[in-house]
């Protein structure tokens, strides 16, 4: 055994433990460097060092961490032992975290690109002031937005601190009146959000990560884990190793690091996955081992438009069957009996043929679920997610878990992971996304756009009333729409931050203007706010250098509901500029001159943080104006604290319900006390809270089991089922300790959908007869933007390769380390093949990690989205392999 | 080509074939194109990967971040040989009941000595973790050590 391991120690024997006893490089590296930094005579502090409280910039386990500096430098960054989810530990990238502030060759002063043709050489842009760069990109936004405000967009992030998001979002729905804003989350979350729209009426999981600890089953569904949750990982190990009774399954189409340690692998055919869900749930009501009382007072049954094709045209989204699918009519209820039949087919021979798993294998597996006492947690990212039909996936899942009634109990649930930092914390829950506005409201519901006017003080209407006066009500582009469009040169300016969309988008070829006729990429003009030069600065008219982490106060919202905030403890480099400066300064030169009702536009939506005079904050405190900004945005989720939006929230006045045939009023309530938010401080004396956060006796309480019975100060939703939940005719709550109530839910039910197997969008064939998956490896973070420049990471991992059966490299004679040509319908690219078996793909299917900007592989990636979710399908693309 | 020839420093004769892993360890090509381009017959008798005996990979358990906890792992990803000359042991982490360190072990009997852990491990101060022992058996003596923490402190 390991004789060093550190047991009840305190937050400084741990941090000296790490940072000095390691005596390795995130902290001593770091610390050299600091060493060789300081001298250069740049500070003069005192070399005293503070310490601040912090959050891992990479990855949704959301690790808390401490970071050091000392002379205005960051001088090492060390797992928080009081964080209760990490204690302490990170993975190799939170490890050597204090080296992504110092890369060699961080951006600081804009540039601009004088000659569009250079797009894409690696050359073409100069150094600017300030000043000429924000007018340029204030002019250029302006003229497009005065002339067609159709053909601009912003392309936003999952890894934008929340308040960013929010006053991002603010600028672009109310200042703009454009919808035309996305996420780099459409890419990673949107089929996760929709299926919890569609079965919840709420987005975000019930459980969080303490489920981990207290499972008996796991099922990883196309996830790896080991991999792209290194902590949450550790999490679900070591509750194996408490337990030998505790089981896992990984399911996926490629054996990885996760399947290394799982107890069953169950390798199935590419797109099969809702085939087997509904195998599951075809044995639990067939043979009746489903949990009827559940099912009965928590369930209603659906089915939906299906048969609905592929995202090969760009006008897809317009087809007739599309617009069902989508619309009010794309899902209907049925009976039981009906959903019964429909799932018949799905016998343990029938989907054992459709997905290559053995029927044995099939059985166990629904037998976990027919097991009443076992607690099962499935935990899924992208695999379901980036699926042609992955919010169909989502809902198969909650299927299952729903009819055995496992669902929002400590260690029970279906647990949808998030990748990025902040998916849930900014894009999906201010309001990032084209057809969203914050805290879940969506732009075409007509209260959802009152409340949100009442919010921003915006004249009422003023967000749009119907065809007369469109305002926001109809969604925008969403990001693959917005990528075509561009292409097709039907858009004239793209603004992108916080990501790498020139690295990370599918179809590359086509939208980089590669080998193709559509190169608007080169016409439009392109602003992006980088930290270190990128792909997409390669095509970018205006760079906007940003500060990076730390460098300025920041918000993340991860998977688990849980806000944390990270405080500003270093200056950005050289004239590098906090996000929210940038976009204020934008905002103030293209809405100069604009009102809204009688009032100057900018004014009313910045005015209380922004003073115009100064053309700056109104205080150099980022706490402050982080504080006005959190405050505006949690009276989203305490609407007691606006009494115009209380009145929307219940419908005061009968404005927003229906009225049946026999004039009877049902009022629709937003309920959005749901969603509350906690005031800012308390994010930072808790170090994170889990939302909904409720008062209670005078203290913020998190609630870890959302619709789960129980008390608030045990972490169950006890204030929220108390003001909302399912009460009898005496007015007292149905639900008792241990059970749940679904009060989102129009009728106290959850909706299980029936939703088929149908094919992926491309299946081997002669000319391309392999399936290409690709995804994320443990040592870089997406596009390696930020890990790139950390030498210890690049020598870990330098390079992509890409992982092949051995049986396959032998018929095309191919052996371990040759380059081959990966060639699809779509684009080719190059690669070194390895059989070493870090990931061990099945016969007839490959893999390869996208960090890699050099083999760049999402050129042959094909852009073919789930219909519902419009979230493009990375994991099944048709290729040849070619020796070369 | 991995191999570079050894200068006078090295202790061996000078232009005798010698790898520094660190900066560029044996490939373990499927083909081994060192043996075939090799004059002298030094290299000879490899015919498949684990023909090779190049030494053991020995991990020192002080300085190996993953044995506190640390989710890295990096040599055991890069082996070419993963899951036979270095697996994963997983155990509880002391004191704290919700986290594993997921510790690598080098198998003696599989470990051919090519260095690609040591290339690649992410750790260099004071020491870099993981190094190849030429003499197996000493290596062997040394992982005993290790794990019965006789060298710790
Ligand atoms: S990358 Fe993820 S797992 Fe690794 S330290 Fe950061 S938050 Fe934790
Ligand atoms: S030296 Fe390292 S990489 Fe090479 S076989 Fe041994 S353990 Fe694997
Ligand atoms: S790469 Fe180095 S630090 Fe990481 S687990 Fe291996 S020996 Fe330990």
């Amino acid at each position: 055994m390991v004789k060093t391991v550190l047991k009840d120690v305190t937050r400084r024997d741990f941090v000296k433990a790490t940072a000095v006893a390691f005596a390795t490089a995130a902290a001593a590296g770091s610390l050299s460097t600091m060493v060789s930094c300081t001298q250069d005579g740049t500070s003069g502090g005192t070399g005293v060092s503070k310490t601040f409280t912090s959050v891992c910039r990479f990855c949704g386990c959301g690790c808390g961490v401490l970071c050091e500096v000392a002379n205005g430098r960051l001088i090492s960054v060390t797992g928080d032992p009081d964080n209760q989810s990490n204690k302490g530990l990170n993975c190799v990238k939170g490890y050597y975290l204090a080296k992504v502030l110092y890369g060699e060759d961080r951006l600081t002063k804009p540039l601009i690109r004088d000659e569009a043709a250079t797009k894409g050489s690696g050359t073409g842009l100069r150094e600017a002031s300030w000043e000429e760069a924000l007018d340029l990109v204030a002019e250029k936004l302006k003229a497009t937005w005065k002339e067609d405000k159709s053909r601009l967009a912003f392309w936003a992030s999952g890894q934008q601190p929340i308040v960013e998001g929010y006053l991002l979002s603010k600028f672009w729905k109310a200042g703009l009146l454009s919808n035309n804003i996305d996420p780099n989350a459409r890419l990673c979350m949107a089929s996760a959000v929709v299926a919890f729209m569609n079965v919840f009426q709420t987005d975000e999981p019930a459980g969080c990560y303490e489920d981990l600890d207290h499972a008996d089953v796991f099922i990883t569904w196309g996830a790896n884990m080991a991999e792209a949750h290194p902590m949450l990982y550790s999490r679900l190990t070591a509750r194996k190793l408490n337990d030998a009774k505790v089981k896992h399954f990984d399911l996926g189409t490629i054996k990885t690091r996760t399947s290394a340690s799982a107890d069953k692998v169950l390798l199935f055919k590419p797109g099969t996955d809702n085939a087997i869900a509904n195998c599951i749930a075809n044995y639990l009501v067939s043979e009746e081992k489903y949990d009827a009382p559940f099912v009965a007072a928590h369930c209603q049954f659906k089915a939906g438009t299906e048969d609905l094709g592929n995202a090969y045209e760009d006008g897809w989204d317009g087809t007739d069957k599309l617009q069902e699918a989508t619309g009010n009519n794309g899902v209907w209820n049925i009976e039981f009996s009906e959903y019964a039949e429909m799932l018949s087919k799905y016998t343990f021979e029938y989907t054992a043929e459709l997905s290559g798993c053995s029927v044995a294998d099939l059985k166990q597996l629904a037998e976990v679920f027919a097991d009443p006492n076992a607690k099962v947690m499935s935990l899924w990212t992208m695999g379901v997610n980036q699926h042609n039909r992955g919010t169909w996936m989502n809902h198969n899942i909650y299927n299952i878990h729903l009819l055995s009634g496992k669902i929002a109990q400590p260690g029970c649930g279906p647990f949808s992971l998030t990748g990025q930092p902040t998916a849930c914390g900014t894009a999906r829950e201010v309001g990032c996304f084209a057809h969203r506005l914050p805290a879940d409201l969506v732009v075409n519901n007509p209260q959802h756009r009152r409340y949100t006017e009442v919010l921003w003080n915006l004249p009422e209407g003023y967000l749009g009333t119907g065809d007369d006066n469109p305002g926001i009500s109809k969604p925008g582009k969403h990001t693959i729409k917005i990528f075509r469009d561009l292409s097709n040169g039907d858009i004239d300016f793209l603004w992108s931050a916080h990501n790498n969309w020139a690295g990370s988008l599918p179809n590359l070829t086509r939208f980089l203007g590669r080998n193709t006729t559509k190169t608007g990429i080169f016409d439009a003009f392109i602003v992006v706010n980088e930290v270190y030069p990128t792909l997409s600065t390669d095509y970018a008219d205006v760079v906007l250098p940003a500060a990076m982490w730390i460098e300025r106060e920041g918000q993340f919202g991860n998977a688990e509901r849980r806000t944390a905030v990270f405080e500003k403890a270093v200056d950005p480099p050289g004239d590098a500029k906090w996000d929210a400066w940038i976009m204020l300064q934008v905002a103030q030169r293209v809405l100069e001159g604009e009102t809204i009702g009688t009032e100057d536009s900018f004014d009313l939506l910045f005015g209380n943080i922004w003073d115009k005079e100064a053309g700056d904050f109104i205080s150099d405190d980022q706490r402050e104006i982080s504080k006005i900004v959190w405050e505006e945005y949690r009276t989203f989720t305490n609407p007691d604290m606006v009494k115009a939006a209380d009145d929307i929230n219940n419908d005061v006045g009968d404005k927003f319900g229906v009225t049946a045939d026999d004039g009877t009023y049902t009022p629709s309530k937003l309920k959005m006390f749901a969603k509350q938010m906690a005031p800012y401080d308390e994010y930072l004396d808790n170090h994170g809270l889990t939302w909904p956060v409720r008062e209670v006796d005078g203290k913020w309480l998190s609630t870890k089991w959302r619709f789960a019975a129980g008390k608030q100060a045990d972490g169950y939703d006890e204030v929220g089922i108390t003001k909302y939940g399912q009460k009898d005719a005496d007015g007292k709550l149905i639900s008792k300790p241990g059970d749940i109530d679904l009060y989102k839910t129009a009728k106290f039910k959850a909706s299980v959908v029936f939703r088929p197997y149908e094919p992926p969008a491309e299946e081997p064939d002669a000319q391309y007869p392999f399936w290409f998956c690709t995804g994320r490896l443990l040592e870089h973070w997406h596009t390696a933007s930020m890990t790139g420049v950390i030498p210890e990471l690049t020598r870990a991992l330098p390079a992509a390769l890409l992982d092949m059966h051995p049986d396959d490299c032998a018929k095309l004679g191919i052996a371990d380390g040759d380059m081959v040509k990966v060639k699809s319908r779509h684009g080719e690219f190059e690669i070194k093949v390895s059989t070493a078996g870090r990931t061990e793909p099945a016969p007839g299917v490959v893999f390869a990690p996208f960090f890699d900007m050099n083999s760049l592989i999402n050129l042959a990636v094909h852009d073919y989205y789930d219909p519902l979710s419009k979230e493009p399908d990375y994991k099944k693309t048709c290729v040849s392999i070619e020796k070369i | 080509m991995c191999l570079k020839a050894a200068n006078d420093a090295s202790g061996k004769a000078a232009g005798t074939p010698i790898l520094d892993v660190r900066e560029q360890a044996c490939r373990l090509c499927e083909d081994f194109p060192c043996v075939n381009a090799c004059p002298t017959d030094a290299l000879r008798d490899i015919e498949k990967r684990t023909d090779v005996d190049m030494g053991l990979a020995v991990i020192n358990t002080e300085t190996c971040i993953a044995m506190h906890g640390m989710r890295c792992e990096v040599c055991y990803r890069v082996c070419p040989l993963i899951d036979k000359a270095i697996t994963i042991d997983y155990r509880l982490r002391e004191g704290d009941s919700i986290h594993s360190i997921f510790a690598p072990i080098i198998d003696e009997e599989a470990c051919v000595g090519c260095g690609l852990c040591v290339e690649r491990c992410v750790v260099s101060e004071p020491e870099v973790p993981i190094k190849i022992v030429r003499d197996r058996a000493q290596a062997i003596e040394e992982t005993k050590r290790q794990q019965s923490g006789e060298n710790a402190d």
